[in-house]
């Protein structure tokens, strides 16, 4: 892994850059802000805005700006998120300060036409209306929003009456007071010199200042423990989260173990109890998540009516049972798992500057890869076990989303 | 880049695409079978197959498989479509000789009845799972309307009655005839050691039979019509299309996939201007695919129900316009534009190589290397796309829309 470069701006952008001899290039921005800063009433003005900053920029209209980025080749990407907006592009190296110009255009110089707003405003409640029709990631969304209580945990593409009360005045006013540099972390990855990198962004971001408003931090106070949505469909969907270490935390390689343990590939614990033993479900897992001070592990099944009681007691079960049982097996296949996952991501441009942009979010600095693997390389049975008992999963917040579910007999939250 | 090949005498043929910079490697079996190859009434068996094919063999139970591919570290796992099966691992160059052990051992499963009952409410949990996704549905219908009584028509999962119909030694037969060696290639793309695999493979594959397994290659006699299943439960309208495209062994292919890419993808494409940025629909799109001596433009477009004739009328007008006045030279060079940068982006992953460089194999014989693919791209001229389009497949164009929709002309 190649040493990353850090360049602090004056205006509060940190810019990383991950050079490599590739003729790819994977550009990150973001800065604070998403859907959890969005002002009350407006849920979706976040995620609007940048629908709406996609139609036409420095000059250039809506067809000119696509048509300039097609011309070099560049995909754009990105959006309102949790509690960033995040803009990505991917390209060849060769072309990417003329793409580079062109991003800069539209986070500095959106031209917002009203005219462009009903278009974007009906885009926008089309994809609310289409989550009904996608229950997996449905289920997620109201989990997200019971786990984290506050604005942390809205819907990021806002809500169908905030998203209706949107104008093209407030979009505006709100691009200027939001879309702000200070703690925006600008990661660039792949085959473009350090140098011209360095030159670039202090060109086109140098003069760009001030910071922009933030919504409330992680908190999961007041969360729910269970909620069951009625909702027309073959599967019941089970969501399920608990809390983890934060990711600065010098544990997190326990963390991330345990969740290897349950869910690390086909031979771990929740594939193997779940599907491989009882034929419940299609699709199980777990996953370790982290936002800046917090860190959760979020579980997932979907099964039929007739199955799912059955899941979610196996699935809670298997959550309960794992203080004090992780075998030394389990954590070798982890750790080999772990290592091979970072040699593999390591391949990709889109991922390196992903990872590099992720750590500085999450640490304020990017970890070496000789520091991930001494810390995978350190956790043992033994002192996750250790940590598990100090840790035990619990406390779940569980959101289930089908026909109807019968709550398993005898399992107390 | 290197590219490597070998033929074993009972037929099972090895390639390789050689990365000296990759970091790791993936290694596959690509069988040539599918849904297309079934009959109505083990519809739904090669997908079934596959999983079972993670069931364990004399030597191995499933938790001795899955256990193996976690102690590699391996990336891993297997998907059916109507013509191929495929079971992949990408792993660190050290585990090279455990992925290709364990692969070649999965390809000798013993079908045990106590799994295949077990896996057969895993699959009709799958078929429920894809049941709640319109755009799924919409596609297994669409299919059936364009292939009509073509088993590519087939639904990959099959039914749930043809599931639960199927026997344990009806899998075991089709398993027979169509995983024999002459009828699987074995793929590696990335930093592997091309002697050390060679040698491997040929010891622990040489002792299987051939079958001479065939493949029946009626031609396509496109339906056209447009129909709507109505489910109230959705929110959306949801609508999939396919016309009449070219084959995997034409080389008119490249050209088929610049012309679609230029009607149907991005946000330069004909599509998007006319359906997406007026806000008419959330998602509008077109892509060509290749099969087997057949090949389909598919597309697909979701909106608001009330708006769905609307919307499908445009969606043919945008297409008919299209094959009528053809594509200019500068919506030609952005779709090229946008091809090159996802092959320069593919060619840094050993998994999307092996894909590639395994379906090269399968229907051409012949790899393309990512800087010959290019070059075939950048030598399409709107000239040849509007040459394509003047065959008109538009005017056979089968709709399916999925929804609280009553009904679609």
């Amino acid at each position: 892994m190649s040493d990353v470069q850090v360049h602090r701006l004056g205006n509060g952008l940190t810019l990383l850059i991950d050079e490599s001899n590739r003729p790819t290039s994977a550009t990150h921005l973001s800065f604070p802000g998403g859907a959890a800063a969005d002002p009350a009433g407006a849920e979706g003005a976040s995620a609007v805005l940048h629908a709406l900053a996609q139609r036409g920029a420095g000059g250039r209209d809506t067809k000119a700006l696509s048509e300039a980025f097609d011309g070099l080749g560049f995909n754009r990407g990105g959006g309102a998120l949790q509690a960033v907006d995040l803009f990505t592009l991917t390209g060849l190296a060769a072309d990417w300060v003329p793409a580079m110009e062109l991003l800069a255009d539209i986070v500095l110089r959106p031209a917002l036409p009203a005219e462009e707003l009903e278009p974007c405003r009906t885009l926008a409640l089309q994809e609310l209306a289409s989550l009904e029709d996608n229950p997996g990631y449905k289920a997620r969304i109201e989990l997200t929003r019971r786990y984290f209580p506050t604005a942390y945990g809205r819907c990021t593409l806002g809500s169908p009456e905030g998203v209706r009360s949107l104008t093209a005045d407030g979009l505006r006013e709100w691009w200027e007071g939001s879309w702000r540099p200070d703690g925006a972390i600008l990661a660039v990855a792949g085959g473009v010199p350090a140098g011209q990198v360095v030159n670039t962004v202090e060109r086109l971001f140098g003069g760009w200042n001030g910071a922009g408003p933030a919504g409330p931090p992680p908190s999961t106070d007041g969360r729910m423990a269970y909620e069951h949505l009625t909702h027309e469909t073959e599967q019941v969907q089970i969501a399920l989260a608990y809390d983890d270490v934060p990711p600065t935390d010098p544990t997190r390689y326990q963390s991330s173990m345990a969740v290897q343990v349950l869910s690390g590939g086909m031979g771990a614990r929740l594939f193997t109890e779940v599907r491989e033993k009882r034929g419940l479900c299609y699709s199980v897992g777990a996953g370790g998540q982290a936002v800046p001070g917090h860190g959760f592990v979020v579980c997932s099944a979907g099964t039929t009516t007739a199955r799912s009681s059955e899941t979610l007691e196996v699935l809670v079960g298997e959550l309960r049972r794992l203080p004090g049982t992780a075998q030394a097996d389990e954590v070798e296949r982890g750790r080999v798992r772990l290592l091979s996952s970072m040699v593999m991501n390591e391949e990709s441009t889109s991922s390196r500057a992903g990872r590099i942009a992720n750590d500085w979010q999450l640490l304020g600095r990017v970890r070496t890869a000789a520091e991930m693997r001494a810390g995978i390389e350190a956790v043992t049975a033994d002192n996750l076990n250790a940590w598990l008992a100090e840790h035990p999963p619990r406390d779940f917040t569980i959101v289930t989303l089908g026909p109807s579910f019968q709550w398993p007999e005898g399992l107390a939250l | 880049m290197r590219h490597d090949f070998l033929t074993l005498d009972n037929g099972l043929q090895l390639v390789g695409e050689h990365n000296s910079e990759a970091l790791s490697l993936a290694a596959g079996f690509f069988c040539r079978t599918g849904a297309r190859d079934e009959t109505p009434a083990v519809n739904g068996v090669s997908h079934f197959l596959e999983h079972m094919m993670f069931k364990g063999t004399d030597k191995l139970t499933y938790d001795d498989i899955n256990k193996t591919f976690d102690r590699i570290g391996a990336r891993y796992n297997a998907f059916t479509s109507e013509e191929n099966t495929v079971y992949f691992g990408q792993v660190i160059p050290e585990f090279q000789g455990d992925i290709v052990a364990l692969l070649a051992e999965m390809m000798r499963p013993a079908l045990r009845s106590e799994d295949f009952d077990m896996e057969k409410n895993v699959i009709l949990e799958e078929i429920a799972m894809y049941e709640d996704r319109p755009l799924w549905v919409a596609h297994d219908h669409v299919r059936k309307l364009h292939f009509q009584d073509h088993t590519l028509g087939f639904a990959v999962l099959g039914t749930n009655d043809s599931i639960t119909g199927l026997e344990r030694d009806q899998m075991a037969e089709y398993f027979a005839r169509r995983y024999a060696s002459d009828n699987l290639t074995f793929a590696i793309a990335g930093a592997y050691d091309w002697e050390a695999v060679t040698g491997q493979v040929a010891g622990l594959c040489g002792g299987w039979q051939p079958s001479h397994a065939t493949r029946a290659l009626p031609a396509v006699s496109p339906g056209g019509q447009t129909t709507v299943v109505t489910l109230d439960r959705f929110k959306q309208a949801t609508c999939y299309l396919m016309a009449p495209g070219v084959t995997a062994q034409d080389p008119r292919r490249y050209t088929a996939n610049v012309a679609a890419a230029a009607i149907g993808s991005g946000m330069t494409s004909r599509l998007h201007w006319a359906l997406v940025h007026p806000g008419l629909a959330e998602e509008a799109s077109l892509y060509h695919d290749e099969e087997d001596a057949a090949g389909v433009y598919g597309g697909m477009f979701v909106c608001e129900p009330e708006r769905a004739q609307e919307v499908l009328d445009i969606y043919r007008a945008t297409l008919a316009k299209a094959q009528a006045e053809g594509l200019t030279e500068a919506e030609v060079g952005r779709a090229v534009r946008r091809f090159g940068t996802g092959l320069a982006f593919g060619a840094e992953s050993p998994l999307n190589r092996l894909v590639t460089v395994g379906f090269d194999w399968v229907y051409r014989k012949a790899i393309t290397p990512v800087d010959e693919v290019l070059a075939e791209l950048r030598r399409v001229t709107a000239a040849d796309c509007n040459a394509l389009l003047a065959e008109r497949p538009f005017d056979r164009l089968s709709a399916v829309c999925v929804g609280p929709v009553a009904e679609l002309h």
